[in-house]
């Protein structure tokens, strides 16, 4: 049914005081895999954490919706692309696989 | 579709319906011939601990359903290293019979998985 | 794509359910397949009839209902985390003898082989949690 290339997209949302999930995650994160900001894991945005997440080949992608709910800008201090709803089913259908991390 | 579940423990035992849930998704998958696999990471280990005494809690002990895994043909266990060191555990202290793997290892044995579920 | 979405909030927060029901949203308007919604952990309490949202607040079972009315959508609720939390529906509330049933229209109780068989049955299955 699908062609997928890409592996794992890893999709967070809890907020980046949660440390040890961040760093469980990443830890877990190969190349191919890709990383989605939702909920309050887009706080992640405007904090160190962002850096931490910046993993060459591994992009960043963040749920324009948690971030305008959040009050964030669409900025952020390494490259995450900011995607829709849509884009989400999207990117669902070419990673293999989804890994949430709460 | 040939499908596989890793399912990964990352909470300590007593600390909310995490890891009995967890744990009943196992056993329903496997009830359905899904290839299951346990993966420890964390104060996940802690679930595996010898020695507990849930009852003086007054908490159901997860350990039990633990050691009947194999009977449902669950036997793919899984520990992170690194947790056992944080927590000064060797494998001896672990009521399971789990493999010891670091952290590449682990992001590698997520890869052979198609569905991971992580409560 | 079919795909099967696992709900598994462990806190009463809106924006679990909200995320799951826009991610339903768009697959089906993408013309995509959700094959099962399945309720686990503290996310049984959306489908009972019981709940009185205040009236500034949105009613997640409702948003629920309208969605899985206008796409037949299979909406189900882990048996056992329900009953544990005091959501039955009828046979259950006679079983164990309860003084009532609240589980909403538009959920079924169901097992856990109804997951094992939403992961054998989708090409992606993905857990709404926070």
């Amino acid at each position: 049914m699908t062609n997928a290339q890409l592996e794992t997209l890893h999709i967070i949302s809890k907020s980046p005081s949660h440390q040890q999930l961040y760093s469980d995650m990443l830890s877990t994160t190969l190349d191919k895999d890709a990383i989605l900001l939702t909920q309050n894991a887009v706080y992640a945005l405007s904090s160190n954490q962002i850096i931490a997440l910046a993993k060459p080949n591994i992009p960043v992608y963040a749920l324009t919706i948690d971030v305008q709910a959040h009050g964030l800008s669409m900025a952020s201090a390494a490259p995450v692309t900011f995607i829709s709803d849509e884009q989400f089913v999207e990117l669902c259908c070419l990673y293999k696989k989804t890994l949430s991390w709460f | 579709m040939n499908k596989n579940l890793l399912l990964i423990f990352r909470h300590p035992p007593f600390s909310g319906s995490n890891n009995r849930d967890t744990l009943d998704i196992a056993l329903a998958c496997s009830a359905f011939d899904i290839p299951v696999s346990l993966v420890f990471l964390n104060d996940g280990i802690l679930q595996l601990h010898k020695n507990q005494e849930s009852h003086l809690l007054q908490q159901k002990s997860l350990i039990n359903n633990l050691n009947a895994l194999a009977m449902y043909d669950i036997e793919d266990y899984y520990v992170l290293e690194d947790s056992l060191a944080d927590y000064q555990i060797t494998t001896q202290d672990l009521s399971l019979n789990c493999k010891v793997i670091n952290g590449e290892q682990l992001a590698l044995l997520i890869r052979t998985f198609n569905t991971v579920i992580n409560l | 794509m079919i795909f099967s979405l696992l709900i598994y909030s462990s806190q009463n927060s809106g924006q679990v359910e909200q995320s799951a029901l826009r991610f339903t949203r768009s697959a089906l308007e993408q013309g995509h397949v959700i094959h099962r919604v399945f309720f686990y952990g503290e996310s049984v309490s959306s489908c009972s009839n019981l709940k009185v949202t205040p009236r500034d607040e949105v009613n997640i079972t409702k948003q629920w209902l309208t969605l899985a009315q206008s796409h037949e959508l299979d909406l189900v609720v882990c048996i056992a985390a329900a009953v544990r939390r005091g959501i039955l529906d009828d046979n259950e509330a006679r079983r164990h003898q309860k003084t009532a049933a609240n589980l909403s229209t538009g959920f079924q109780l169901s097992g856990l082989g109804q997951l094992a068989d939403a992961i054998l049955s989708s090409d992606r299955t993905i857990t709404f949690g926070n």
